[in-house]
């Protein structure tokens, strides 16, 4: 499809996207007219068909149709959708065992203290606040850090 | 007021988790990291400087990580010598994203945040006469 010039928008050219408006319009006519025919043929086509089986094959429509038991039934329409309810709940509850304890809103902490430090001693955790060493507590002023809550 | 059952506290694999965040940090920026998880009912930032304190770093360079789940506190600590490549814009930076994991439920994962984002910080080298006077 060629670019129509001057389509969309307000130009100056009033001849220009008068043709447009011509092309557009004869282009939806065309397609229109395309998808009539093709709709009628299709219909003519299965409706001829159709009839010539009527004539020459006497036992189309005749025939009972087995159906399906009613265990099939039961099988197909309750079984499987039964299955697959159960087979993606087993998924889902067997990942979510993985999960580990989520800290929940409002939630207290009642457990004992841990320190993890590669080099450090683990027993610093026992250290209670405020009988530190005075040597310890001089590099307040001069070490840095941050502070937050949540 | 907190509500409902109180958390059990951290389980074996959340504790290998934090050692595991604990030595990367430490391997990638040349700083002894530590990380204290726990309640105390006193000033959890004296605390942190008493743990400070007692780490065994070799060159001083020394932070640690106090975080206490119950009162929905962190303090970040960092020895003098620490500071200098780590200033306490970047603490800021991650206690800021250890918090918003902390918020939503995940204490492990903020403190691996948390490390992995300090460490990235501590990495930047020293520039002679632009970082020291």
């Amino acid at each position: 499809v060629r670019p129509v010039p001057g389509e969309g928008r307000a130009s100056p050219r009033r001849l220009g996207s008068l043709g447009a408006v011509i092309t557009r319009s004869s282009r939806r006519a065309l397609s229109i007219a395309a998808t009539a025919v093709v709709l009628a043929v299709t219909a003519t086509v299965t409706a001829g068909s159709a009839a010539a089986i009527d004539e020459t094959d006497s036992t189309v429509g005749t025939q009972q149709p087995s159906g399906l038991s009613l265990a099939e039934t039961l099988l197909l329409f309750v079984g499987v959708p039964a299955l697959i309810f159960a087979v993606s709940a087993a998924l889902v509850y067997a990942t979510a065992g993985k999960n580990e304890p989520r800290l929940r809103e409002g939630q207290g902490w009642w457990a004992e203290p841990e320190y993890f430090s590669v080099t450090g001693p683990a027993d610093a955790a026992e250290l209670p606040a405020g009988q530190a060493p005075g040597a310890l507590t001089a590099g307040d002023d001069e070490g840095g850090g941050s502070s937050a809550r949540w | 007021v907190p509500a409902g059952e109180p958390h059990e506290g951290l389980s074996g694999r959340q504790r290998e988790r934090i050692e595991d965040a604990t030595r990367r940090a430490e391997r990638a920026s040349g700083v002894t990291f530590a990380v204290w998880v726990g309640s105390i009912d006193h000033d959890l930032r004296r605390h942190a400087r008493v743990l400070l304190a007692s780490t065994g770093s070799v060159d001083g360079r020394a932070v640690v990580v106090a975080v206490d789940p119950g009162r929905r506190a962190l303090e970040i600590v960092t020895t003098p010598a620490a500071r200098r490549v780590l200033d306490d814009r970047s603490c800021a930076l991650a206690a800021a994203s250890m918090t918003s994991a902390f918020a939503s439920g995940d204490l492990v994962g903020g403190i691996e945040q948390g490390l992995a984002s300090l460490a990235d910080h501590a990495r930047t080298p020293e520039i002679l006469h632009l970082d020291q006077p």
